[in-house]
């Protein structure tokens, strides 16, 4: 991995151990937002591994997670539903930056990765976009 | 001084399908006097009309089931890519919204093998994030889309 990659792959670590804070939180608050929740955990629980054993594999140093994140704004499903698009959105757009400096199946994987972050930022609420991610002319 | 890669991938994503098409997609590079340049890629042309064509279809048929939601971000979608929006209004196989789903989820894997196989990262970049707001509009309510 080239530097400017590690740099990438630890600010996705960093949003990551945020990402499964907040769904495990989310499921432990709201009845109704439980079972999604613990999907979204469970499916950002394996992008911070997969992304921690890339950074170790590289000799890098991996970023670990804070003591506690926004627990205080997760008192109601609407702000539930926000902060958790607030979060995908800031993945794909780091996703984005990944797929432009990678080729082959790391390309590929990023590329999955991106279009099943969107899709579940449609789940938690979210409206379909023409170009998740990327900003217009 | 920025290199050509940091300038590349330093340029707005969105609106590189039209560049591609145009071969102009070096002009910030030769404004600046940078050379040589790299020339655009027939594969990645290709790629580009490919998706104008697909999404063009796929328009035609949110039209035809009045789909408006999905009819707004196909537009959308094409104009960015430099192509123009199709005047059909009737698609042969498409009649109904969760045809449409289905058929915008097919799009939307075949747009993610198309991103890993574009040279320029810039419209690698352009044609995930295309196959990801098709894939979102595959998981849209019908009764929103």
């Amino acid at each position: 991995m080239t530097p400017e990659l590690i740099e990438l792959r630890q600010a996705q670590v960093t949003i990551e151990h945020e990402a499964v804070w907040t769904f495990e939180t989310i499921a432990a608050r709201s009845s109704q937002l439980k079972k999604l929740a613990q999907t979204s955990a469970s499916q950002h629980r394996q992008n911070r591994d997969h992304l921690n054993e890339l950074l170790t594999n590289a000799a890098a140093d991996v970023p670990t997670p804070l003591p506690g994140y926004r627990w205080d704004e997760l008192n109601n499903d609407a702000k539930m539903q926000a902060a958790s698009q607030d979060i995908l959105v800031r993945l794909c757009a780091l996703e984005l930056e990944v797929i432009a400096r990678t080729s082959g199946s790391a390309r590929s994987a990023s590329v999955l990765n991106l279009s099943n972050m969107s899709i579940s930022a449609v789940r938690w609420g979210g409206t379909a976009q023409a170009f998740p991610g990327l900003s217009s002319r | 001084m920025p290199t050509r890669r940091t300038i590349f991938l330093g340029l707005a994503a969105v609106g590189v399908g039209g560049l591609v098409l145009s071969g102009k997609s070096d002009n910030v590079l030769r404004a600046i006097g940078v050379s040589p340049v790299p020339e655009v890629r027939d594969s990645d042309i290709a790629l580009v009309k490919t998706a104008i064509a697909e999404s063009n279809d796929l328009l035609a048929a949110a039209i035809q089931v009045k789909a408006n939601f999905a009819a707004s971000v196909l537009s959308t979608q094409i104009a960015e890519l430099g192509g123009t929006a199709t005047r059909k209004t009737e698609h042969p196989t498409i009649t109904a919204k969760g045809i449409l789903k289905v058929a915008c989820e097919q799009a939307a894997i075949q747009r993610r093998d198309d991103a890993v196989a574009a040279v320029a990262p810039q419209l690698a970049q352009t044609l995930a994030s295309l196959a990801a707001g098709l894939a979102q509009l595959s998981v849209t309510p019908s009764e929103a889309l």
